[in-house]
C-alpha cells in the first residue's frame, strides 16, 4: 500500500471483478448473488403455492424436472425442505445481500464521502464467505436423503439427528454459520466506516437516513448474529459429535439438555434479526420520500431517534415469538408488554413519512412509487404484528398463517418492495444506465396488488386457525372450506411471481441499452450524485466538505434550482474551516 | 502510484484509531458469541439438580489452573513487548510477541493433554456435563490458534521490520484479541472449573 | 393529469377493498349457509373461554382499521393532490423541529398506545389470569396425560384407581373423549421432537416439549366431535398428526371411561417398559 492515501486501481480482471476490495464492486458481487438467490427462493414460494393449493398434484411444466420419482408432484417430504429451504434463502441469501451486502455497500462509503470502507480486505472476505455459504447451501439442495427440513428456525430436537439424520441438515447448519461470519465482517466494517470516515463537516445529523438505517443494522448485525452462530456451533456439535445440548425426550440416555434452550438462543438473534432486515428499509425510504416529494425529511432527528429506540429495543422482546413454550407468566406478560412498547416509535415513524409527503410537490417516479408501497404493505404488517404481541390472541392464531401473513407483509412485501426501491434508485448510480420507466411502473403496480392479495389473504387463513408448515391442509375437516381461499392465494402468488419477469427483463435491458444516466438523473443533494457516472476507482476526486444536510429541498435560500447539494456553499455558509472543525474529534485521523 | 490530481482522503485503513474501533467492534461480536455459550452452560445448569451430575468425576483443577498462569502469562509477554517497544526499545516487540507464541502453544498443548485426562477419567462430550466442558474449551482453544496464527504474522513483521518501525504494524488489534481471548480464559476457568 | 388521477382513484378504490373486508368481517359473526364469510370462519368456539380471544380480536381490528385508513388517507391524498405541477408552495420550514410538533407527535403515539395497545393489554393480562393460563386445580377438575410423539397422541387418563401412572391407567392412541361443563387440566410432555397441542375450536394451543412438562386448560360447554391438532412441524407427517376429541354429556362419557377403564386393565402388560410413560402431577402456583 502507498503512503497516497488512495488505493491504486486495480488492472488485471481477476483483481477488479472476483477478488475485488473496491466497494462498489463488491457491491454489485453481492446484488448478483442476492437477485440470483431470490429466483431460486422464489421459484421454491411458487412450488409451495401450487401444493398447498393443490397438494400432491403434479406441478404443470416443470414438475417433472424438479421431481421425476413422484411424477411432477411435491412429495411431503420435499415439501417441508421447500419451506425450510424458502425460508433459510430468503433470509440469508437474498434479502440480506441485496439490502444490506449490496446497498450498505455501495451507499456507505458514497453517501458520507469516503473513499471505501475502513477494511477493504475484510469487505472482500465478508463477500466470500457470504459466497462460500451460498454453494454449501446450494449443494445442500442435493444431497441424499434431501435437504435440510426442519423450518428455518431449526428448532431441536428435530432438527437434531432425532429428527433430521440426514446430511442436509449438517449442511444447513454449516451454511447458516458461514453465512453469519460474513455479515458479522461486513457488520464490523460498516460501523467503523460510519464512525472514522465520514468526510470533513458531516456530523451524525447530516447522514441520510439511509446510512443511518444501515448503521443501526450493523451493530445489531454485529451484537446478534454471533449468538446465532453460537447457536448453530452448539447445533453442529450436538449433530456431529453427539454432545447433548439440545436433546432431551425418549430417544436420550444420558441425561440430557433443554431443547427449548435452542428457542432462546434462536430468538435473541432472530428478533433482532427482523429489524436488521427492515432498518435498512426504513432509512431508504425515509430518504426516498423526501427527495421525491421536494421537501425536507419531517422529523427527521426524531426518525434517526425512533431507529434508535428500535434498535436497542429489539433485544428485549424476543420472547413474543414463544408465548406458547411455556413461559412463566411473569416473563410472558413483560415481553408482551415490551413487544408492544415497541410499537411507538414505529407509528412516530410512520407519523414522519406521512408529514413528509404532506404537502409536497410529489414525483411518483418508480423508486417513490415503490416507497409509497413500502409505508402501505408495512402498515399492515406491523399493525398485524399487535395481534401476534398480545398473548391471549397469539396462543391462538401462533404456527398459524396469520403469523405467516404477518411477517411476509412486513418482509417479503415491505423489505422486499425496499429492496426494489433501491435498485431502481441505484441503478444509474451503479451501472450508468437509467432503468425503463415504463416498465418499473407496471411492475410496480402489477406486483402491488397480487402481493396484498397473497398475504393478506394469508392472514384470513390464519384467523380461519390453519397452521402453517402443513403438506396439505384437506387432511382436517375444520380447514376444508378454506380451498377457495387457498386456492385465490395461489392464483394471486403465481401471477406475483410472473410479474416479476417485468423486472428480470426490465433489468437485463436496462443493464446493456438502457438510457445513459447523467450524473445526478433524480436531482438529489446527497454525496453520491455529485460524483461523475460511473463513479471512479477513488470515489471523490477531492474529498468533499459537507455544508448542508441530506434533504435540503425547496430551501428558499436557493432558488436556481430545488435542491442543495450537501457538498455544494451557498455564499453565506460558514467557511470551510468552521465546517471542518466541527467534525474534527471524529473524523481526524490519530496519524502516527 | 502517482496520481497529483487526486487529494489524499482524510483516514486510512491501516490507521490506528480506526483498526481500535474496528477491533473494538469485533471484540463485542466475539463477547457476544462467548455470552451465549455462558448462557447456554447457566441455563443447562441450574436445571440439574446437582453439579457436576452423579458420575461425572471432579475437574482437574490443578491442572487448569497452571493452563490459566501460562496463558496469562502469554498475555503478560506481548504486553510487555509492546510497552517496551513503544519506549524505544528495538526489537522488544518481535520478542514479546514470540514469547506470547511460545507461551500460548503451550497453552494449546496443556489443555490437549488435560482433555486426554478428562477423557481417561470418563468425562466424555455427552450429558449436559460434558457437553458444556468440551463444546466451551474446545471453542476456546480454536480462538487460541487463531490468535497464535495472528501473532505469528505480527512477529513475522515486526521482526521483518528490523526491530525498528513497527509503528505501522498493527499492534494493538493484535494485542487486543490476544488478551481478550485470555480474560475469556479467565471467565471459563473460573465459571467450569472453580464454580 | 386528468387520467393520472382518475388511475390513483381506481388504484385507491381497488387497495382499500380488502381492508374495508376486514371490519365487515367483525360485524358479521352469524353462521349459516348464506353466510358471505363463510370462507374465512374459524371453527366454531365450544370452550367457556374461547370468545375472549374472538372478542379482543374483533374489537383489535376494529380499531386497527380505522387507525389503518388513516393512514391511507395520510398516504393516497398527497398521492393524487400533491403532486409535480400542483399549485401549492411547498413549505421548507415544515420540518417538525419545534417543541410542538415533539408534543404532537408525542400526543398522537400515546393515544394510539393506551387505546390499541392498552386494550390488548389489559385483555391479555386478565384472558391468561382467569382463564388460558389459569391452572388452579381442584376436586372438580378433570386430568389428562397427553404424550405427542411421531406422529400421533398417545392420552392416558387416571383410570379406576384415580391414580396416574399406574396400571389400571386409561391410555388412548388419537381419542380423546371428555365430559362437557367440566374444566380439563392437561399435562404435556412430548416423546421424541417438539409438538404442539392445538384445539381450534378452545382458540390455544400448547407447545408440548421433551423433557419438560408443560400444561393446558380449559372447559368444554359444547358436546359434540372436534379435531386435534399438531401445530408444530414436527417431521415428515405433522401435516396429519390429527386426534379427535369427543365432548360427551356426563352420562355418556362415564359410560365410555368405565368401559375403556375394564379393558385398560385387562390389556395393561406389567413387563413392556414403556408402559408406564405417565408423569408427576405438578403442583399449581
Ligand atoms: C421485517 C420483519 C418484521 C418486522 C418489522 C416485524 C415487526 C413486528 N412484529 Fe413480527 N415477525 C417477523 C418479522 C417482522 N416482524 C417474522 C419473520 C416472524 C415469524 C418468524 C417465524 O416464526 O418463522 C414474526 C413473528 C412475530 C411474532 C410471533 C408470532 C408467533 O409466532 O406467534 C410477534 C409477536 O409478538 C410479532 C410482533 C411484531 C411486532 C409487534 C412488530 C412491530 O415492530 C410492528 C410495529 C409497527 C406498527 C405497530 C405499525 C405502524 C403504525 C401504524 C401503521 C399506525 C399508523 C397510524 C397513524 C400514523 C395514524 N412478530
Ligand atoms: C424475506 C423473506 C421472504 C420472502 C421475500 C418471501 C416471499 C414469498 N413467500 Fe415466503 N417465507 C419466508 C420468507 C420470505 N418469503 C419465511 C421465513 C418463511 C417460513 C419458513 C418456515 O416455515 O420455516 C416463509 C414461508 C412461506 C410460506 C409458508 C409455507 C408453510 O408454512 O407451509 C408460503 C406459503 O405460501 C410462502 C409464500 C411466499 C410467496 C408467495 C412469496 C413471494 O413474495 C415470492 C415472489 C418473488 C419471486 C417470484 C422472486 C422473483 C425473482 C426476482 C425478482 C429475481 C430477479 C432476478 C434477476 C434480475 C437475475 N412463504
Ligand atoms: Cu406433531 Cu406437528
Ligand atoms: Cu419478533
Amino acid at each position: 500500500m502507498s503512503d497516497d492515501h488512495i488505493h491504486p486501481a486495480p488492472t488485471t480482471f481477476v483483481a477488479k471483478y472476483v477478488f475485488s476490495r473496491d466497494h462498489k464492486v463488491i457491491a454489485k458481487q453481492f446484488l448478483f448473488f442476492g437477485l440470483f438467490w431470490l429466483l431460486v427462493g422464489g421459484t421454491m414460494a411458487m412450488f409451495i403455492r401450487w401444493n398447498v393449493a393443490h397438494p400432491g398434484h403434479a406441478i404443470p411444466l416443470v414438475g417433472k424436472i424438479f421431481y421425476p420419482d413422484t411424477d411432477g408432484a411435491v412429495p411431503p417430504d420435499a415439501y417441508a425442505s421447500l419451506f425450510t429451504m424458502h425460508g433459510t434463502i430468503m433470509i440469508f441469501f437474498a434479502i440480506t445481500p441485496i439490502l444490506i451486502g449490496c446497498f450498505g455497500n455501495f451507499c456507505i462509503p458514497l453517501m458520507i464521502g469516503a473513499r471505501d470502507m475502513a477494511f477493504p480486505t475484510l469487505n472482500m472476505l465478508s463477500f466470500w464467505f457470504a459466497l462460500s455459504a451460498g454453494v454449501v447451501m446450494f449443494v445442500s439442495l442435493f444431497v441424499p436423503q434431501g435437504a435440510a427440513a426442519g423450518g428455518w428456525t431449526a428448532y431441536p430436537t428435530l432438527s437434531t439427528k432425532i429428527g433430521q439424520p440426514g446430511l442436509g441438515q449438517t449442511f444447513w447448519v454449516v451454511g447458516v454459520f458461514l453465512t453469519g461470519t460474513g455479515t458479522i465482517m461486513g457488520a464490523v466494517n460498516y460501523v467503523t466506516t460510519v464512525i472514522r470516515l465520514r468526510a470533513p463537516g458531516m456530523g451524525y445529523m447530516d447522514m441520510p437516513l439511509t446510512v443511518w438505517g444501515m448503521w443501526y443494522t450493523a451493530v445489531l448485525n454485529a451484537l446478534f448474529v454471533p449468538v446465532l452462530g453460537a447457536a448453530m456451533m452448539l447445533l453442529f456439535f450436538d449433530r456431529v459429535f453427539g454432545t447433548q445440548f439440545f436433546t432431551a425426550g425418549a430417544a436420550v440416555t444420558n441425561g440430557g439438555g433443554d431443547p427449548v434452550l435452542f428457542q432462546h438462543l434462536f430468538w435473541i438473534f432472530g428478533h433482532p434479526e427482523v429489524y436488521i432486515l427492515i432498518l435498512p428499509a426504513w432509512g431508504v425510504i425515509g430518504d426516498l420520500l423526501a427527495f421525491f416529494a421536494r421537501k425536507p425529511a419531517y422529523g427527521y432527528k426524531l426518525s434517526v431517534f425512533a431507529m434508535g429506540a428500535i434498535t436497542v429495543m429489539s433485544a428485549v422482546v424476543y420472547g413474543h415469538h414463544m408465548f406458547s413454550t411455556g413461559l412463566s407468566p411473569l416473563l410472558g406478560q413483560s415481553f408482551m408488554l415490551l413487544t408492544m412498547i415497541i410499537s411507538v416509535p414505529a407509528e412516530l415513524l410512520f407519523l414522519n413519512w406521512c408529514h413528509t409527503i404532506w404537502k409536497g410537490k410529489l414525483r411518483l417516479t418508480v423508486p417513490m412509487l415503490f416507497s409509497l408501497g413500502v409505508v402501505f404493505v408495512f402498515g399492515l404488517g406491523g399493525l398485524t404484528g399487535l395481534y401476534l404481541a398480545s398473548i391471549s390472541t397469539d396462543l391462538y392464531l401462533h404456527d398459524t398463517y396469520f403469523v405467516v401473513g404477518h411477517f411476509h407483509l412486513t418482509m417479503a412485501a415491505a423489505v422486499l418492495l425496499g429492496s426494489f426501491a433501491a435498485i431502481y434508485y441505484w441503478f444509474p448510480k451503479m451501472f450508468g444506465r437509467m432503468m425503463d420507466e415504463r416498465l418499473g411502473k407496471l411492475h410496480f403496480w402489477l406486483s402491488f396488488f397480487p402481493i396484498n392479495f397473497v398475504f393478506c389473504g394469508m392472514l384470513f387463513g390464519g384467523w380461519a386457525g390453519m397452521h402453517r408448515r402443513i403438506y396439505n391442509h384437506s387432511v382436517y375437516t375444520y380447514l376444508q372450506h378454506l380451498e377457495p381461499l387457498n386456492k385465490f392465494i395461489t392464483v394471486a402468488a403465481l401471477i406475483l411471481g410472473a410479474v416479476q419477469l417485468l423486472f428480470v427483463i426490465n433489468f437485463f435491458k436496462s443493464f446493456f441499452a438502457g438510457a445513459k444516466a447523467t450524473d445526478n438523473p433524480w436531482e438529489v443533494g446527497t454525496l453520491e450524485w455529485s460524483t461523475p457516472t460511473p463513479v471512479p476507482h477513488y470515489n471523490f476526486k477531492e474529498i468533499p466538505v459537507i455544508y448542508h444536510g441530506p434533504h435540503e429541498f425547496n430551501n428558499p435560500r436557493q432558488t436556481a434550482k430545488d435542491w442543495i447539494g450537501q457538498a455544494e456553499r451557498l455564499p453565506d455558509d460558514p467557511p470551510a474551516a468552521e465546517r471542518i472543525a466541527r467534525t474534527e474529534l471524529v473524523s481526524q485521523p490519530a496519524h502516527s | 502510484m502517482h496520481m497529483t490530481a487526486i487529494m489524499p482522503a482524510p483516514a486510512r485503513d491501516d490507521d490506528r484509531a480506526t483498526s481500535y474501533v474496528g477491533m473494538t467492534i469485533a471484540l463485542a461480536s466475539w463477547l457476544m458469541l462467548f455470552a451465549t455459550l455462558f448462557l447456554a452452560y447457566v441455563v443447562l445448569r441450574v436445571q440439574q439438580p446437582v453439579w457436576p451430575p452423579p458420575g461425572t468425576g471432579p475437574l482437574p483443577l490443578a491442572q487448569a489452573l497452571a493452563n490459566t498462569f501460562v496463558l496469562g502469562a502469554s498475555s503478560f509477554a506481548l504486553a510487555h513487548g509492546a510497552r517496551q517497544q513503544s519506549a524505544g526499545k528495538r526489537g522488544a516487540l518481535a520478542r514479546g510477541a514470540w514469547a506470547a507464541i511460545g507461551l500460548g502453544a503451550c497453552f494449546v498443548a496443556l489443555q490437549v493433554l488435560l482433555w486426554m485426562r478428562t477423557l481417561r477419567s470418563g468425562i466424555v462430550p455427552q450429558g449436559v456435563f460434558g457437553s458444556v466442558f468440551y463444546a466451551l474449551t474446545v471453542l476456546h482453544a480454536l480462538h487460541v490458534l487463531g490468535g497464535l496464527a495472528a501473532l505469528a504474522w505480527l512477529a513475522a513483521r515486526a521482526g521483518a521490520a528490523g526491530g525498528a518501525g513497527t509503528g505501522r504494524l498493527p499492534v494493538q488489534p493484535v494485542s487486543m484479541y490476544w488478551h481478550f481471548v485470555d480474560l475469556v480464559w479467565i471467565i471459563m476457568f473460573v465459571a467450569i472449573f472453580v464454580l | 393529469m386528468r387520467t393520472g388521477r382518475a388511475r390513483a382513484y381506481l388504484a385507491g378504490v381497488l387497495v382499500l377493498l380488502p381492508i374495508i373486508a376486514l371490519p365487515a368481517l367483525a360485524l358479521a359473526d352469524g353462521t349459516g349457509a348464506r353466510d358471505p364469510f363463510h370462507w374465512m370462519k374459524p371453527a366454531p368456539d365450544i370452550s367457556l373461554d374461547g370468545h375472549r380471544v374472538d372478542s379482543l380480536f374483533y374489537t383489535v381490528t376494529i380499531m386497527l382499521a380505522v387507525l389503518f385508513l388513516i393512514l391511507c388517507f395520510l398516504l393516497f391524498w398527497p398521492m393524487l393532490a400533491h403532486r409535480t405541477g400542483s399549485r401549492h408552495q411547498v413549505n421548507y420550514h415544515h420540518q417538525g423541529g419545534h417543541v410542538r410538533d415533539l408534543l404532537i407527535a408525542a400526543a398522537i403515539s400515546a393515544a394510539i398506545f393506551f387505546v390499541v395497545d392498552g386494550t390488548l393489554l389489559v385483555h391479555s393480562y386478565y384472558d391468561l389470569k382467569q382463564a388460558f393460563w389459569n391452572f388452579t386445580d381442584g376436586s372438580e377438575v378433570f386430568r389428562v396425560e397427553i404424550m405427542p410423539q411421531q406422529w400421533a397422541w398417545n392420552i392416558r387418563y387416571a383410570g379406576a384407581d384415580g391414580q396416574f401412572n399406574t396400571g389400571d391407567d386409561i391410555i388412548t392412541l388419537n381419542d380423546l373423549h371428555l365430559p362437557v361443563g367440566r374444566r380439563v387440566l392437561v399435562q404435556l410432555k412430548a416423546k421424541d421432537v417438539i409438538h404442539s397441542f392445538f384445539l381450534p375450536n378452545v382458540r390455544t394451543k400448547q407447545d408440548a416439549n421433551p423433557g419438560r412438562v408443560t400444561r393446558y386448560t380449559f372447559t368444554p360447554v359444547k358436546t359434540g366431535s372436534y379435531e386435534i391438532v399438531c401445530a408444530e412441524m414436527c417431521g415428515l407427517e405433522h401435516y396429519k398428526m390429527r386426534g379427535t376429541m369427543t365432548i360427551e354429556a356426563q352420562e355418556d362419557f362415564e359410560r365410555w371411561y368405565a368401559e375403556a377403564a375394564r379393558f385398560a386393565v385387562a390389556s395393561f402388560d406389567p413387563t413392556d417398559a414403556e408402559a408406564l410413560w405417565g408423569w408427576e402431577w405438578e403442583k399449581t402456583r
